[in-house]
């Protein structure tokens, strides 16, 4: 099963064109809240080069130029192999505490993505805590009609979901923890 | 006899007023009407845009994106690119809309344009790289045309005489002879083109704007002698452009930047970028040429923005993942 999948995800990356927008865009929103006001929150992941410290998924996260727009960070992943690939920040709004960026190019074995971008923010829930909000939009990991299982839209959904809930959950653990 | 004849006189006397108004005025009779795709829902939102609500939502094929409206909005045209069709939604005579036939066109059909007389329905498919041809009286294809690499935009000049396709992985415009159904000449331009808007009131003549997604700008192409005169640097990601009817205001939606940038018309001057709404996709001009309407894909609202102030006035919520690609208000609603 692991050999037919890693085939196929080899298949569909010598074929997808350079460039892509075919099938449907995927939308994702996670959210966690969070018994911390967004002052003690808003710290743990205001820097775009800190997700290593709160992602328990990455392994290194240097970023060029800081929370500077174009500050391209390149992510290391706790995995075999130590795969990796890169993210440029977009939009970076320390007063409304929330940030933009994009992954350019990522191998879909990787993570199974399309022109994706991604906004984190950190909003007051209007209860003394906070909600941390986590948006992704993207398409699937093989843009031509009929994908491979792995690479089609509600496995690649599924991939990215799973990456912003461990993120979130331990964001949530960290402010809690008061650490 | 007498007492129920004039119990029915009464009852024609209520009844009848309410059916001619009916008749006339469309759902709940009041705006002009926007027709939103919502691709998440598998839905069209009909806006009534002086409301400023959803009046109906009215379930279509399979993943709607694109979409064209009739002149007098009878009829509303929408493309299904994972259903592999073209919905075709009529006004009943209660005025609510309804999805009457889906038509079965293509591998991945995304822009539909109708032509100014009404008379051919285009319909550009990402996969095959044709844009096919549909009869709207037949609700059949009748033909299609080789273009350039996954054709998405397109805009027909006034006189029906020739159509724009952008298309994107050629990063170049088809120019298509409507007389024999036959592309003519690709006009290069930016990287990656999406949205065609044919725009007779160029300050030098007719223009088309042409927003390039992969290279975050507008290329202003003349239509005579087929050539790029001049590049607007927009932010990232730009979808599609709307001029106003007089040609003195350029909007450009920018997906990945959240925002739209304005451009003075006549002297191609930038007028700012406002941060708009979360994703916004299809933008067009509102009838009464006040507000440029945007479609908001990530925050599932159409936001107008003032003409003149370039300020946020109202969010209208629709249905889920709006798209809008394509001329989503009739052509002459007022």
């Amino acid at each position: 099963m692991k050999v037919f999948a890693l085939a196929a995800a080899l298949v569909a990356f010598a074929v997808v064109p350079a460039s892509a927008h075919g099938p449907t865009r995927q939308k994702i929103v996670e959210t966690v809240d969070i018994d911390k006001p967004v002052d003690q929150v808003w710290p743990i992941i205001k820097d775009f080069d800190s997700i290593s410290k709160w992602h328990p998924a990455i392994a290194s996260s240097v970023a060029t130029k800081g929370n500077e727009v174009d500050s391209v960070r390149h992510l290391v992943l706790k995995a075999p192999g130590d795969p990796s690939f890169d993210e440029v920040l977009d939009k970076y709004d320390a007063a409304g505490h929330s940030y933009k960026y994009e992954i350019p190019k990522v191998d879909p074995k990787i993570l199974p993505v399309n022109d994706y971008t991604s906004t984190i923010s950190v909003l007051d829930n209007g209860k003394g805590g906070s909600t941390v909000e986590w948006k992704g939009a993207f398409y699937r990991g093989y843009m031509l009609n009929d994908p491979p299982p792995e690479l089609n839209d509600e496995n690649s959904v599924a991939a990215v979901r799973k990456v912003y809930r461990a993120g979130l959950d331990n964001i949530k653990k960290i402010a809690e923890s008061g650490k | 006899m007498r007492a129920s004849a004039r119990v029915g006189q009464a009852l024609l006397s209520l009844v009848l007023p309410v059916l001619a108004g009916s008749l006339c005025s469309g759902p709940a009779g009041a705006g002009p009407l926007a027709f939103v795709t919502d691709q998440g829902a598998d839905a069209l939102s009909v806006i009534d845009l002086d409301k400023g609500q959803v009046v109906q939502t009215v379930k279509v094929g399979r993943k709607p994106a694109g979409v064209a409206v009739a002149p007098g909005a009878a009829r509303i045209y929408v493309t299904n690119p994972e259903g592999h069709s073209v919905s075709v939604v009529e006004r009943q005579s209660d005025g609510a809309y309804k999805e009457t036939a889906e038509i079965p066109v293509g591998e991945g059909p995304l822009g539909v344009t109708l032509d100014n007389a009404g008379a051919r329905l285009f319909v550009a498919d990402w996969y095959t790289n044709k844009v096919y041809v549909i009869d709207p009286q037949k609700l059949a294809v009748t033909g299609s045309i080789p273009v350039g690499k996954s054709p998405s935009g397109m805009a027909a000049s006034p006189d029906d005489h020739w159509l724009y396709v952008a298309n994107r992985e050629s990063d170049t415009i088809s120019v298509v002879d409507l007389a024999n159904l036959r592309s003519v000449a690709e006009i290069p331009v930016g990287q990656s083109p999406f949205g065609v808007t044919y725009d007779p009131n160029g300050p030098d003549g007719p223009r088309l704007l042409v927003a390039n997604v992969k290279s975050f700008d507008v290329s202003v192409v003349d239509p005579t002698t087929r050539r790029e005169t001049r590049r607007l640097k927009v932010r990232k990601y730009p979808y599609v452009v709307a001029v106003t009817r007089d040609g003195a205001r350029i909007f450009v939606t920018n997906q990945h930047d959240d925002s739209i940038s304005a451009f003075d018309g006549k002297t191609y001057a930038s007028l700012g970028v406002i941060d708009a709404c979360g994703y916004p996709e299809g933008l067009l001009i509102s009838p009464d040429q006040a507000s440029a309407l945007a479609v908001c894909w990530m925050d599932n609202n159409l936001t107008a923005i003032d003409v003149k102030t370039l300020r946020v006035t109202r969010q209208i919520p629709v249905g889920s993942n709006p798209r809008g690609f394509g001329q989503f208000i009739a052509p002459d609603a007022k």
